[in-house]
């Protein structure tokens, strides 16, 4: 709680502290307000600066619920019992990562790796449903550069460094946690090919103490359609806003331009990505314009490697928001039989962030999935099995 | 046309030796469908200009392909000679070639085996012709089901939305879904070729055993229905679960088991895109016909046919997409983020 006044606290109003305005009578506060102009955001002008400084208020109904908010937000955190830095060996890089174990030692445990500019609390809310309703453990990171991982001007955010920092995650998640059930891979956007590549080109199960990944769980990525989203990508971050007054602020922006649709785990989400810069502002903790530097590196081969990666030996999914995308690759490998594919309801409300806009229905797909790897197994291990 | 070369008495179904009262049923719907004959090629000459029929029209002829289905067995006994055909998924234009390619029906005898739409753009064009096409020559023609004629499926993969792009409602979604439901599942060529749109199902050793099922519901998640329309063949023995998340994985000795209990010497099915068109598997005792040509207007493969000859020798047909002009541009929306 102390933490939640001292950061809400608007230096811009020093005679005014965040506890005054609590107890003014509602007609003071409504005058309050009326002398301020309120922007929810701040679009960034040409110079790169914020919009008008005069505006930089926060609403006060914002600032209330944000204490609220952070409250949810560390509760939420702490849901993951065991939360770890991992150092990747021979830099000076951190990864945050968080871990549920599952209720069992044999109840499934899901791996997941978010999307660029998002991060690990994108996965909370399907993690803590996959506790809660099945007993699943989650093990969830935020990639360099992103979340509480390490961040700086200079990192190389190429596929290729995130498929290492991937494998030698993983390989210390094993050493520590001796996982005995069955690991999934669950892949978001940009998270989705950092696996798909990883199992192509650096998976060996020797190198994993014999700890097999048995499925791929890749959402809402199709290499065609990604590279060519990617043309306005950059376009799209520069209407993002550089800054929010509060978490209120960019919980609605996030639901306002349709990115989200879930209020429930975007409060929780959002939080994650955002930290206190000047003037007591949020500021994203990824560095956006440092993206698309390397974004060429992200998505080409991936229809095909997640066709052919592993040779069939790792079962994979792929689940799509609102629109059957595939492109040739995937399509040629889905009438093969090569995957399972689910495209979800044009009616419901989802967007790109399907673990969070469908969370349910995306964990039903996962334990469906799962249901079948279960199957695979016991019919691998049974000789002339017959239902 | 003034001749007509459908003789209903004269083929397969006779053979059934159906009881009275379904001899008297059959004659019924034969009757009923003789008096639409007329409208029948009316209809069949429209949509082979790719014109699609009338909401009322599709009802009617929905109505007509019930009477007729519904007294197919789940085991449609076909005889030779007959020519087997795979996924067609609304690539009209395509189908129009096919029969070039084939001949023109009731000339020849067709055995199609299932996913008539979804994917490509003319799904609607494509399910009424041939719906049409077995209402009006019901002993020469054969329409199958596939995992793809499903209410669940088709609201994912196009149908639905084309049903609505060009009737402004669902109504001839629902109509067409509904009779999906009456399809025969399997054929039985000869007593010797087993069609079916998938493969085989672990809890299905004999013929008979498809016989019994209840077949006129919406395709199940799981069962042995859901395999039939599901399952594929493949290089490992034994059962495997299916990567397509229904269905299940059969190897060589399943089939040739099979094909051994049921005294078979094929399994023909379709369900999987093959880049010749067919594909042989299992040492030749299944063999997978894939009929879209330059699958979804992307995929680049040659589409094939399959006939069958009085004598059972086969030959394969496989031609390559049809030239037209206008041919769809596949273009998609893109999302302006991707992060």
């Amino acid at each position: 709680m102390y933490y939640a006044l001292r950061t809400n606290v608007n230096s811009d109003l020093p005679t005014l502290t965040l506890s005054k305005v609590c107890n003014m009578s509602n007609l003071a506060k409504s005058l309050w307000l009326q002398k301020k102009k309120m922007l929810t955001c701040f679009p960034i002008d040409e110079d790169g600066n914020d919009g008008n400084q005069e505006s930089d208020v926060p609403s006060m109904a914002n600032l209330e619920d944000d204490l609220v908010l952070i409250e949810e937000y560390e509760k939420a955190k702490l849901l993951f019992l065991i939360q770890d830095i991992y150092r990747i060996e021979d830099t000076e890089i951190e990864i945050k990562t968080l871990y549920r174990p599952p209720k069992n030692k044999s109840a499934p445990i899901l791996i997941c790796h978010h999307g660029a500019g998002s991060s690990a609390m994108t996965f909370w809310n399907l993690a803590n449903d996959a506790y809660n309703e099945l007993g699943y453990g989650s093990f969830l990171y935020d990639a360099r550069g992103h979340g509480d991982s390490t961040e700086s001007d200079h990192l190389d955010l190429s596929l290729e460094a995130l498929t290492n920092d991937c494998k030698f995650v993983l390989q210390e998640f094993v050493r520590r946690h001796k996982p005995e059930s069955i690991l999934t891979l669950v892949g978001h956007s940009l998270g989705g090919a950092v696996f798909t590549n990883f199992l192509t080109t650096q998976y060996d199960p020797n190198e994993f103490n014999g700890v097999v990944v048995s499925g791929l769980v890749v959402i809402d990525i199709v290499e065609e359609l990604a590279i060519r989203a990617l043309l306005t990508t950059e376009s799209f971050i520069g209407r993002m806003p550089r800054s929010f007054a509060t978490y209120t602020d960019s919980i609605q922006w996030h639901l306002d331009s349709r990115l989200l649709n879930n209020y429930e785990s975007a409060k929780i989400s959002v939080c994650h990505l955002l930290k206190r810069g000047s003037g007591e502002r949020l500021f994203w903790k990824c560095n956006f314009n440092q993206l698309p530097k390397f974004w060429n590196t992200w998505f080409p081969g991936l229809s095909k490697n997640f066709i052919v990666s592993t040779n069939g030996a790792v079962s994979k999914l792929l689940l799509l928001s609102t629109n059957e995308t595939l492109d040739k690759e995937l399509m040629i490998g889905q009438m093969q039989g090569k995957y399972q594919l689910i495209v979800f309801n044009k009616s419901s409300k989802t967007g790109h962030f399907l673990q969070e806009d469908a969370c349910k229905q995306t964990l039903l797909s996962i334990l469906d999935f799962i249901r079948r790897i279960e199957l695979t197994n016991k019919l691998r291990s049974e000789n002339n099995w017959r239902p | 046309m003034d001749l007509d070369t459908d003789v209903p008495m004269e083929d397969a179904v006779e053979d059934v030796q159906p009881t009275n009262t379904e001899s008297q049923n059959l004659s019924k719907k034969h009757a009923v469908a003789e008096s639409s004959y007329g409208q029948l090629d009316q209809w069949i000459e429209k949509l082979s200009q790719c014109e699609p029929l009338s909401e009322a029209d599709v009802k009617k002829l929905c109505d007509l392909a019930i009477d007729i289905l519904q007294c197919e067995e789940n085991v449609q006994p076909v005889q030779v000679p007959v020519t087997i055909c795979g996924d067609v998924h609304g690539q009209f234009h395509d189908l129009m070639e096919l029969f070039k390619i084939g001949g023109p029906c009731p000339d020849t005898n067709y055995l199609f085996m299932g996913d008539y739409v979804d994917r490509g753009y003319y799904s609607v064009e494509t399910v009424s012709y041939l719906v049409c096409m077995k209402v009006r020559y019901p002993n020469r023609i054969t329409i199958l089901r596939g995992n793809h004629e499903s209410r669940q499926i088709t609201q994912v993969y196009g149908f639905y939305d084309e049903c609505l792009r060009k009737y402004g409602s669902a109504t001839v979604w629902k109509l067409f879904t509904d009779l999906f439901d009456y399809f025969p599942i399997t054929a039985l060529v000869d007593n010797k070729i087993f069609c079916l749109h998938g493969g085989l199902s672990p809890m299905i050793e004999t013929i008979d055993q498809v016989r019994e099922l209840n077949r006129i519901q919406e395709v199940p998640h799981e069962g042995p229905m859901c395999d039939l329309l599901w399952s594929d063949p493949d290089d490992r023995g034994g059962w495997g679960i299916s990567p397509r998340g229904a269905g299940f994985t059969f190897g060589q000795d399943i089939s040739e088991q099979f094909n051994h209990t049921n005294d078979l010497s094929l399994i023909a099915r379709a369900h999987q895109l093959v880049m010749e068109g067919y594909s042989w598997s299992h040492q030749e005792s299944v063999v997978t016909i894939f009929s879209a040509p330059n699958y979804c207007y992307r995929c680049g493969n040659q589409a094939a046919i399959m006939e069958v000859d009085e004598n059972h020798q086969r030959q394969f047909l496989q031609y390559d997409p049809s030239v037209r002009p206008g041919e769809p541009t596949v273009t998609r929306k893109t999302p302006d983020y991707f992060l």
